[in-house]
């Protein structure tokens, strides 16, 4: 068992987090000590590891989402592949805008899900994060269709491999087709430098997993989250 | 109008709290700190030193900035006339 302090959550949200992360050797373990030093605890652990799934219920942990571990190989994609669609790069201002004046659904977020934290405070949370992805490199990238914004993927180069933290559809559009422009982008975008793209999706997105295996990703490990707080519902937090 | 609570523990008026917040988060003097220095005119005002700052500034002046002007924060001065909406006295 590894514990560690959640500095950039810390950060985000305005509270003491942690994060736990279990292996299957871990079936009997005491967080008491956690529990006093934190306000706020994610804990990850292997998928159908029971005694640890009943150990973190009995210490008043609650289990949110199964993350998706994907992966996908890649063969250079044409570059007329969806004509109807195109790529604007944003700064970081700008991907906020769009953000703001689109609306980005984060309703499947495990945090929106525990209901601790003002959708204020999840927001303030999203653009920290966006920031740091930002600061490491990465590009928001906004997919258009016939000139008009339907989401949007943020990826940057880890080590010659891609890393996409995060992609989505905006909450304006409309177009049935929105998501499988922007897979096609990002993985255009994934294919220019790389084999293989991997990446991480919620249990509680399931439409994203279900594009991701219609375009060929193959599931290659899952994590189970439990969360744990202290804080009460809807508890008015500020930053 | 009150004046915000860490502006009187720190002693100094609003305004050079306004001020010293830049040169602060950012890490610079605070005579650099003009009415035009912008967002990423200096390194360290970049996406995640904007949020720094907006936080920072929240506890300066015991506000809550919307989103909408978290956005539009472009500069010190644009940040000013922001943070008079929010009854900061600067």
């Amino acid at each position: 068992m590894e514990v560690k302090a959640s500095v950039h959550e810390t950060r985000n949200l305005g509270v003491r987090c942690a994060e736990v992360t279990l292996t299957r050797h871990d079936e009997e373990f005491e967080l008491i000590a956690v529990k006093n030093d934190f306000d706020f605890i994610t804990a990850r652990l292997p998928i159908a590891h029971l005694a640890a799934s009943k150990s973190l219920y009995e210490q008043g942990f609650h289990r949110y989402e199964t993350q998706y571990s994907l992966r996908c190989s890649l063969t250079p994609l044409d570059n007329d592949i969806d004509e109807d669609s195109s790529v604007a790069e944003l700064n970081y201002p700008d991907a906020l805008r769009a953000l703001r004046q689109h609306g980005f659904s984060i309703k499947s977020d495990r945090l929106a899900l525990l209901g601790t934290f003002r959708p204020e405070v999840l927001l303030r949370r999203f653009c920290f994060w966006l920031g740091d992805e930002v600061r490491k490199g990465a590009i928001f990238r906004e997919v258009q269709r016939r000139g008009v914004p339907v989401g949007f993927f943020l990826g940057r180069e880890v080590s010659g491999a891609p890393h996409v933290a995060f992609s989505g559809v905006y909450d304006d559009c409309f177009n049935p087709t929105a998501g499988r422009s922007i897979e096609t982008h990002m993985l255009k975008w994934a294919s220019s430098f790389s084999r293989a793209i991997d990446v991480t999706v919620s249990s509680n997105n399931l439409s994203a997993l279900r594009l991701h295996l219609q375009f060929g990703f193959n599931i290659r490990d899952a994590k189970e989250i439990f969360l744990w707080t202290n804080l009460e519902r809807n508890l008015a937090i500020d930053i | 109008m009150t004046e915000p609570r860490c502006a009187r523990l720190l002693n100094v008026d609003s305004n050079e709290t306004y001020l010293r917040a830049f040169a602060s988060v950012f890490d610079i003097e605070l005579s650099e700190v003009v009415e035009d220095l912008a967002y990423q005119a200096i390194d360290l005002w970049d996406s995640v030193g904007h949020m720094e700052l907006m936080s920072t500034l929240e506890d300066l002046f015991s506000i809550e900035i919307d989103i909408d002007d978290i956005i539009d924060f472009s500069s010190v001065a644009v940040g000013r006339e922001i943070l008079r909406r929010y009854g900061v006295p600067i």
